[in-house]
């Protein structure tokens, strides 16, 4: 082999280890809805009105009602759109860094491998974990997690929004304090109706609506009902819209 | 007629056409009102206001102007503008320059102004202060109207921008009271309804209040609200609330954690 040759295969190595590889991109992209008939909850409905609205938006929208998260773990990556209806997980009185999945049985999603796995029916749990991906969730556009404490740090499964962030999501919504049902959900159906509908009957920036639902719950309810621990980061300088349809920046 | 002008003709409607159906936003008789409202709220005419349609909540129905990016919800009933958001401050709203007495300060002067019965209200301590929401740091306040102890529907609710010390959100709500305000529940039953309800529950703690809500239909209602809180199961919280008639002792509302 010549020395050009060599010179070139080793450019295009090189060329190989700095260029991320990209999931696979959807024409129309993709999102994802997740509710679930818990024992003690049923959110299926609020993951099938945002799937409804991502529609009117243009997305290839999925409503995966009571699934587990190996499912979730699989489309993530080919995800414009996330969207996780349920509870957040509190582990030996520590809240936060991940979500919980049920069908049937439990299985999770969590922020960050910090030597702590969860158990189901006394046996290690399915899980997964965002640090150990690479570059496959950053041409996400969105990710919301409406769930308690998914904006909030745990020593033992880390921060679901700041991990989604570190990773390359271009705007992650949870919330760092504890959630009712069914207010956070009410906060849930308006957050996808303002990124519609939010500003002058036309949509309204990803920030701007998820800002104006909170006040949509203190004035219906009276009472923010933990809505205002929002915690969220978004892409500067914060004016993205979730139309038209598409996937997020790289 | 000429092919010209046919084609001309042709143009001015459909130009006439489309004029009025961008303008033809459904305002009703009380559009003046709506804007009188608005500029009587900021101080000076907001020649850009725009409405934008209508909102329902259980103790109100409200007609929402924009301006730019602000946002103004008007009472159908008293015509008082009765929220107030401002989008583009939130801009620079991770950066804190102002401290908590200064944003008080501020919002409180801001109340003073604009909520007809803010000298009735007592600022909540405990759901006061500074929230780190990541990219977006607010400073929140909230006072709350009590009569006789029980926590009524009114309140004001003022956010504020830590770097700016703008007023982002203003929600100020003052509803007549027009029911009987006595409870036929102690909270000794409140206590045991939550019990049963919440029977597979191992209860940690039990919070209870008296408040005058809105049932779903718009009916004011002297309410139970009851939180519990129970020992996590499968890594979650378990646990909730209810909201308990407190003349039937019927549970209106259930909620859980999540």
């Amino acid at each position: 082999m010549s020395e050009t040759y060599i010179l070139l295969l080793t450019f295009i190595c090189a060329v190989g280890l700095v260029v991320p590889i990209s999931a696979t991109q959807y024409n129309p992209p993709w999102s994802h809805n997740y509710g679930f008939s818990y024992p003690d909850a049923d959110t299926r409905s609020y993951a099938t009105y945002a799937a409804g609205k991502q529609t009117s938006d243009g997305y290839n929208a999925f409503n995966l009602p009571n699934s587990g998260a190996y499912i979730s773990w699989n489309n993530l990556k080919d995800d414009a759109v996330f969207c996780f209806e349920g509870h957040g997980v509190i582990v030996d009185g520590e809240p936060g860094g991940s979500i919980r999945f049920y069908n049937g049985t439990n299985s999770f999603i969590n922020a960050e491998y910090l030597n702590y796995l969860l158990l189901d029916q006394g046996r290690i749990a399915n899980q997964y974990f965002l640090s150990s991906l690479s570059n496959e969730i950053q041409d996400s556009l969105l990710v919301v997690y409406v769930s308690c404490y998914s904006g909030k740090t745990s020593s033992k499964l880390g921060n679901l929004v700041e991990m989604s962030n570190t990773k390359g999501v271009d705007n992650t919504i949870g919330f760092s304090g504890a959630l009712l049902y069914p207010y956070a959900y009410y906060w849930s159906d308006r957050f996808w109706y303002r990124c519609l509908y939010g500003f002058f009957g036309s949509h309204q920036t990803i920030r701007n609506a998820a800002s104006g639902a909170v006040g949509d719950v203190m004035i219906a309810y009276g009472n923010p009902y933990g809505t205002q621990y929002m915690y969220a980061r978004y892409r500067s300088p914060y004016n993205d819209y979730l139309d038209p349809a598409r996937y997020g920046i790289i | 007629m000429k092919e010209t002008q046919i084609i001309l003709i042709s143009f001015i409607c459909v130009c006439i056409g489309l004029f009025v159906g961008v303008n033809a936003i459904p305002f009703n008789d009380n559009h003046q009102r709506y804007v009188d409202s608005v500029n009587h709220f900021i101080g000076e005419p907001s020649p850009g206001l725009k409405f934008s349609g209508y909102e329902y909540t259980p103790h109100a129905t409200y007609s929402v102007l924009f301006n730019n990016n602000m946002e103004f919800w008007i009472n159908e009933d008293n015509f008082l503008v009765e929220r107030y958001s401002s989008y583009d401050e939130l801009k620079d709203c991770n950066k804190i320059l102002i401290s908590e007495k200064e944003a008080l300060n501020i919002a409180e002067s801001f109340a003073k102004i604009h909520d007809i019965r803010y000298d009735s209200k007592c600022l909540m301590v405990n759901e006061t202060g500074l929230i780190n929401g990541g990219d977006i740091i607010q400073y929140n306040f909230l006072w709350r109207e009590y009569i006789n102890g029980i926590e009524s529907p009114n309140f004001t609710y003022i956010s504020i921008n830590p770097s700016s010390g703008k007023i982002v959100n203003y929600i100020g709500i003052n509803r007549p009271i027009t029911i009987n305000i006595t409870s036929k529940l102690t909270e000794n039953d409140v206590v045991n309804i939550a019990k049963h309800h919440f029977k597979d529950v191992e209860i940690d703690t039990i919070e209870t209040k008296l408040k005058i809500g809105y049932t779903n239909n718009g009916a004011q209602k002297l309410l139970w609200e009851c939180k519990v809180y129970g020992k996590p199961k499968d890594y979650t919280l378990t646990g909730g609330i209810l909201l308990i008639d407190a003349e039937t002792g019927e549970i209106i509302q259930i909620g859980s954690w999540l």
